[in-house]
């Protein structure tokens, strides 16, 4: 073997020991190379006549071949440099130790269901195939999966803890509690100096202020945090003053300062909530074991806040909407049955009366004007009509009418009846003040036009 | 003017029965009139629950393992 060929091996050979840390799989794979490509370029060699000269294009088209069929799933750890998302969201990367670097691409397709935001100086694992570019001379790794590094085993306990709770049936449907329409009292689980609090208060001041808040400090990050999140959650549900929701939260971090919320401690405690639960912790990507529990998960602290907010105001809207109806249903309730009464009907009059004045005094506002002036050329002609004995009889109560002589009379079915609706010959009821006499229609006559 | 024993809720449920009910053209004027009157009273009660609570940020500051404050929090 010419020395040449020697030297191509050594290097391969340095080139194996940089990457030391492949497992033994790619090891083998190496071997291989080491062998195919000393037959190779053997084999060359003797058919050139010793000296064989690549061009340059050659040469990396080898190397491509070589680096793409033998590295095609190796992992690295290092750490991420000169990061950058490019705008069709592939995610170009420089890993990096303290003796070399490569670069390395994890693309769109792939980033995006990533579990964390990878940033720079930061230490991950990857898994990928190396690819090479002969134009340029380069090669990278293009990154198929991506894991922080240290973070595994923590990943692995979320995926533990998330599979034995739903098997046990606390992320089930059917134990969530609804979010009342009518929030009053909200409980806060949160820090008082963090971010969470600050932009629920932001969205009060924004939105609708009738509201009353209790916060329960607590942390929410570090080895406590699960303790004083849990505390706080129980202390609600033992206080006496009853909250309407809870929102237990935090303002967005990475996985390790969110880790609280996957706490099973901490999901035990949601899912014993007598309280409905409302899991708000600043990570509009990611889910935690919390946001499965709870009986709503809200994005972000603001979120949650606008949630509820938004609820309210609804509800305002609503009882306007409500309250103005009745006003207006009732108006024409009026308009109609007075313009039925075209004749004399003393005991509904001054029913009618009694209760409409009694209306119009303690909801004198909510009748339109345009009302009064329809009154008034309606009913002003009746009204002078019929005054002296209506000015009479108002004071008295309908028991009183009938003690004066006057009777009701009603349909065999109880209700009121006007004489043009009575058939010859049915049965009806005559309400004196202290009897009622059934009788048959036997006749009737028309007396005032 | 007469109060209602109602939850918040029950009353906006009822509410909406009493606007429903008014709807139709049919009703008699003595159901009507005490429609209407109820209908006042939730709907002065529903807006009377909503704009008594005031805004209000406290903190409970645990004083011992069985006793805490409730102070303002700014």
């Amino acid at each position: 073997m010419n020395k040449k060929v020697q030297n191509f091996k050594n290097e391969n050979k340095n080139y194996q020991f940089n990457f030391n840390f492949i497992d033994s799989e790619n090891l083998d794979n190496l071997n291989n190379l080491d062998k195919n490509q000393s037959q190779t370029t053997s084999k060359n060699l003797l058919d050139r006549n010793a000296r064989h000269i690549y061009k340059v294009s050659e040469i990396n088209s080898i190397i491509k071949e070589t680096l793409e069929k033998d590295f095609l799933s190796i992992w690295i750890e290092g750490e991420i440099s000169n990061s950058k998302l490019n705008f069709s969201g592939h995610f170009y990367f420089t890993l990096k130790d303290n003796l070399g670097q490569i670069k390395a691409v994890m693309f769109n397709s792939l980033y995006s269901y990533l579990k964390f935001i990878p940033k720079d100086g930061m230490e991950v694992i990857v898994k990928g195939s190396l690819s090479c570019f002969i134009k340029g001379g380069t090669y990278q790794i293009n990154v198929l999966y991506m894991e922080p590094k240290g973070k595994g085993a923590l990943l692995i306990a979320f995926e533990e803890l998330k599979k034995r709770l739903e098997k046990e049936g606390l992320f089930d449907k059917t134990h969530k509690k609804p979010i009342p329409n009518f929030v009053n009292k909200i409980g806060v689980v949160t820090s008082p100096t963090g971010a969470a609090i600050k932009d629920i208060l932001t969205v009060l001041d924004r939105r609708f202020s009738n509201l009353h808040i209790i916060i329960y400090p607590s942390k929410v990050q570090g080895e406590d945090a699960k303790f004083e999140i849990k505390k706080g959650i129980e202390f609600f549900n033992s206080w006496a003053e009853k909250v309407d929701v809870i929102l237990v939260g935090r303002g967005g971090g990475s996985i390790e300062d969110l880790w609280a919320f996957n706490e099973e401690m901490v999901a035990r405690a949601i899912y014993n909530s007598k309280i409905p639960i409302i899991s708000c912790v600043g990570h509009e990507i990611d889910y935690l074991i919390s946001d499965f529990v709870a009986d709503l998960r809200a994005p972000t602290p603001s979120a949650a806040a606008e949630m509820l907010i938004k609820e309210k105001q609804e509800l305002l809207n609503n009882i306007d909407y409500l309250s103005n109806s009745i006003n207006n249903l009732m108006d024409n309730i009026l308009k109609i049955n007075f313009l039925k009464y075209d004749r004399l009907n003393f005991f509904n009059i001054i029913k009618l009366f009694d209760k409409f004045f009694n209306n119009l005094c303690q909801n004198f506002d909510y009748f339109s004007s345009e009302f009064f002036e329809n009154f008034d050329t309606i009913f002003n002609k009746k009204i002078v009509d019929y005054e002296i004995k209506i000015n009479k009889l108002l004071s008295l109560d309908p028991k009183k009418i009938l003690a004066l002589g006057y009777s009701v009379i009603k349909d065999k079915n109880g209700n009121f009846a006007e004489a043009k609706d009575l058939l010859i010959g049915e049965e009806i009821e005559v309400c004196t003040k202290n009897y009622i006499l059934f009788c048959r229609l036997i006749s009737k006559e028309k007396i005032y036009k | 003017m007469k109060k209602t024993n109602l939850k918040f809720e029950e009353a906006m449920q009822k509410l909406e029965t009493i606007v429903s009910n008014l709807e139709n053209e049919n009703i008699g004027l003595d159901e009507a009139l005490k429609l209407f009157e109820e209908g006042k009273i939730l709907s002065d009660f529903c807006k009377e629950t909503l704009d008594k609570a005031k805004k209000k940020i406290e903190i409970i500051k645990m004083n011992d393992k069985n006793s805490f404050n409730l102070e303002d929090f700014k």
